[in-house]
């Protein structure tokens, strides 16, 4: 082909679909993709740098807004890594807590996700049920934190405030395999929707590894691999991680609807712990005046768009010296330059979405 | 002579309020709860928000939610120039008002868009609930059906955006549209 | 992976705690990992700035068969080897540590400015970074 008549073309930064401001420079020949350069940066706050002139606790509300649609995750890494370099253990009832509230958390992203894949592929109906599922479970949130998005809810040592009334989320959990069911019977075996993303952006195994991606889109892939199986918050929970053989944009469709179903089992668990164990008796590290000891520091959770860490240095201060983010979206974002190649131009909307990419993870 | 320039501005007032359609243009956080504004246990259709367009020619209300950087503010200025007359400015979110928690120590981050654009309504809150979007814009549907036709030119000029007196950093020579500061 | 094999081959590194401090021959070290040990992930790729020595780059890398981790950790001073044609996930991360630090990686062919506009002075990150250019005077 000659390179005089590829026709450049720029997805730009505001577009009418959900990942945020997320810039693609195409160069089509025809309706075919012939190469595909990502360009971010447009919402870098400089979290990084902020860490380094604030103190823990005055760090402790900005962490929320790393991934909005996940914030627990990440408050959970912050306070993980300061419980482990003080030596401080969790009693039991916080544990179930804090998995309460990660795994609704999980829940609520992987709601959002389906309803927003599906509004980007022309289908509307979906995303009006998959909000009224998620309102459900940020009522709850603004009755235990105060806050329906963003809430500081843990601190250095355990929760805020004790859960006291949880007859809101077992009516939840009871309602929701009749919703996933409805949700599977208009979607699943829709013809346009099968045609539209079934053996598009095939991902191999090989691919995936190389880029570091983790999540489920390795799981997707055929690789087993789930951080939750080695986590020592999830001891004692029983539950399968979900994987799929078929590598294209369906196989990551089923297998996020099939990890909500995961999801609800682990928060059963946790509710009977809740039961168990009535005693609050966290130990509180106390904010003010607090030192981390000299030396590095590291810990890894898996968040739902794939594995995120935390790496804190420290030289003896009430700051650190350097902290650093590692997430999920920004290797599949740098996978878009090959899974784009050869594909034709309507495919790549749904090959995006299909990869679960939220920007503000991307530029911290 | 006042009595058909009167009657002529609350018909225009009254059918330019009740139905605003907005752009969809959601940065950060605050554009989630702006979706959840759309879907339907708060509805936003009922105050004559129909559609969200996605092109700036078509539509009339700005809902700018989320945080702006140094990076994106070409763009946003770029996308209220191309809207068309009569438009509207809603500033959603602490970080649009005035910078909000990165205003302290943040090296990119554009402090406040009325530093770049005209304002009508600002909507302080981190991030704003659904109730708190829908009350803003019954605010600013208000101050539409009390204005008239002859003073939105003074409005429009008496708003100096700092950044036209100074060489910012949005000013370059090579303004490429292809390009947009990426080479 | 057996650390006593591995130091009769590279006699030239030391062990710091948990990380493997290596003086050069970066991407030989990585390509010998990868290749004999089943290394087959980059999970990320740290940059430290200390001062007088340097940057300090970590790399961190995990093998899916035998469910362990491994660090490798070099100091550089403004160029470095890149290991992007060992691990396509690299590519991203140099880019960051270029923009972000001022280290210029060798070997990398999309070497560009990531977060920034092209028009910024200075590389943010660095500890010697002063945030006082002329032309954003209008956002105090």
């Amino acid at each position: 082909m000659n390179e005089t008549n590829l026709l450049k073309l720029n997805l730009g930064p505001q577009h009418p679909s959900t990942h945020g401001v997320l810039r693609l420079i195409l160069e089509l020949d025809g309706e075919k993709i012939v190469s595909c350069k990502p360009d971010v940066g447009y919402l870098h706050r400089g979290m990084e740098k902020m860490a380094e002139k604030l103190r823990y606790v005055q760090y402790l509300p900005l962490v929320d807004r790393i991934d909005y649609l996940a914030g627990f995750f990440y408050s959970e890494l912050l306070c993980r890594n300061i419980e482990k370099a003080l030596e401080v253990e969790l009693s039991e009832r916080v544990k179930a807590i804090r998995i309460i509230m990660l795994e609704l958390n999980r829940i609520a992203s992987h709601l959002l996700w389906i309803g927003a894949f599906l509004m980007d592929l022309g289908a509307v109906s979906p995303f009006f049920y998959a909000f009224r599922e998620r309102e459900m479970i940020l009522k709850y949130f603004e009755k235990v934190t105060g806050q329906r998005m963003m809430n500081n809810y843990f601190v250095f040592g355990g929760v805020r405030r004790d859960i006291f009334d949880t007859s809101d989320i077992e009516e939840f959990l009871n309602i929701l395999p009749s919703k996933i069911k409805d949700y599977e019977r208009i979607i699943d075996r829709n013809p346009i929707f099968v045609q539209r993303t079934s053996e598009k952006g095939v991902l191999e195994p090989e691919t995936a590894l190389n880029g570091a991606i983790t999540g489920v889109n390795l799981r997707a892939s055929g690789i087993n691999y789930d951080l939750r199986t080695k986590d020592s918050l999830y001891k004692g929970y029983e539950f399968k991680p979900v994987v799929m053989n078929e590598k294209d944009a369906y196989a990551r469709y089923r297998a996020r609807v099939l990890e909500l179903t995961e999801s609800a089992e682990i928060i059963k668990q946790a509710l009977e712990q809740l039961k168990k164990y009535s005693d609050l008796n966290q130990t509180l590290i106390k904010p003010i005046g607090l030192i981390l000891p000299e030396g590095e520091y590291y810990s890894e959770i898996e968040a739902p768009r794939g594995l995120a860490s935390c790496y804190i240095k420290s030289k003896g201060e009430n700051k650190p010296y350097r902290l650093k983010w590692r997430t999920g979206s920004y290797y599949s974002v740098n996978l878009l330059r090959k899974l784009l190649k050869g594909a034709y131009l309507n495919d790549a909307i749904a090959i995006a979405g299909s990869l679960d990419i939220i920007l503000p993870e991307v530029d911290k | 002579m006042n009595i058909i320039v009167t009657s002529i501005d609350f018909i225009l007032n009254w059918s330019r309020a009740n139905s605003l359609w907005p752009l969809t243009f959601a940065t950060s956080c605050c554009g989630i709860e702006m979706m959840q504004t759309v879907a339907s246990n708060n509805d936003i259709a009922r105050f004559g928000s129909e559609v969200f367009r996605g092109s700036p020619r078509q539509a009339d209300l700005l809902i700018c939610a989320g945080t702006i950087t140094h990076k994106m503010a070409p763009a946003l200025l770029r996308l209220y120039e191309q809207m068309a007359e009569p438009k509207y400015v809603i500033a959603m979110g602490a970080c649009t008002c005035g910078g909000g928690m990165f205003a302290e120590t943040s090296y990119s981050v554009v402090r406040g868009i009325d530093k770049i654009i005209p304002v009508d309504i600002y909507l302080p809150m981190c991030p704003p609930k659904p109730e708190a979007l829908l009350d803003a814009i019954r605010k600013l549907q208000n101050n539409i059906k009390h204005e008239s036709v002859l003073n939105r030119k003074d409005f429009v000029a008496s708003h100096n955006p700092t950044l036209k007196e100074c060489n910012g950093i949005l000013i370059e020579d090579e303004f490429n549209i292809t390009n947009l500061g990426v080479k | 992976m057996n650390i006593n094999e591995f130091k009769n081959i590279f006699k030239d590194c030391e062990i710091e705690g948990e990380k493997i401090v290596v003086k050069y021959d970066l991407v030989k070290v990585v390509e010998f990992i990868k290749y004999n040990y089943n290394f087959d992930i980059l999970k990320d790729i740290t940059a430290v700035d200390n001062q007088t020595p340097g940057t300090e780059l970590i790399y961190r890398l995990y093998s899916t068969e035998n469910e362990e981790n491994v660090l490798i950790s070099i100091t550089v001073g403004n160029e470095a080897e890149s290991v992007s044609k060992i691990f396509d996930s690299a590519v991203a991360d140099e880019k960051e540590i270029y923009d972000l630090f001022g280290v210029n990686f060798i070997g990398n062919d999309e070497l560009e400015r990531l977060y920034m506009p092209e028009s910024w002075h200075g590389h943010p990150l660095r500890k010697n970074y002063k945030d006082d250019d002329e032309r954003l005077r209008w956002n105090e």
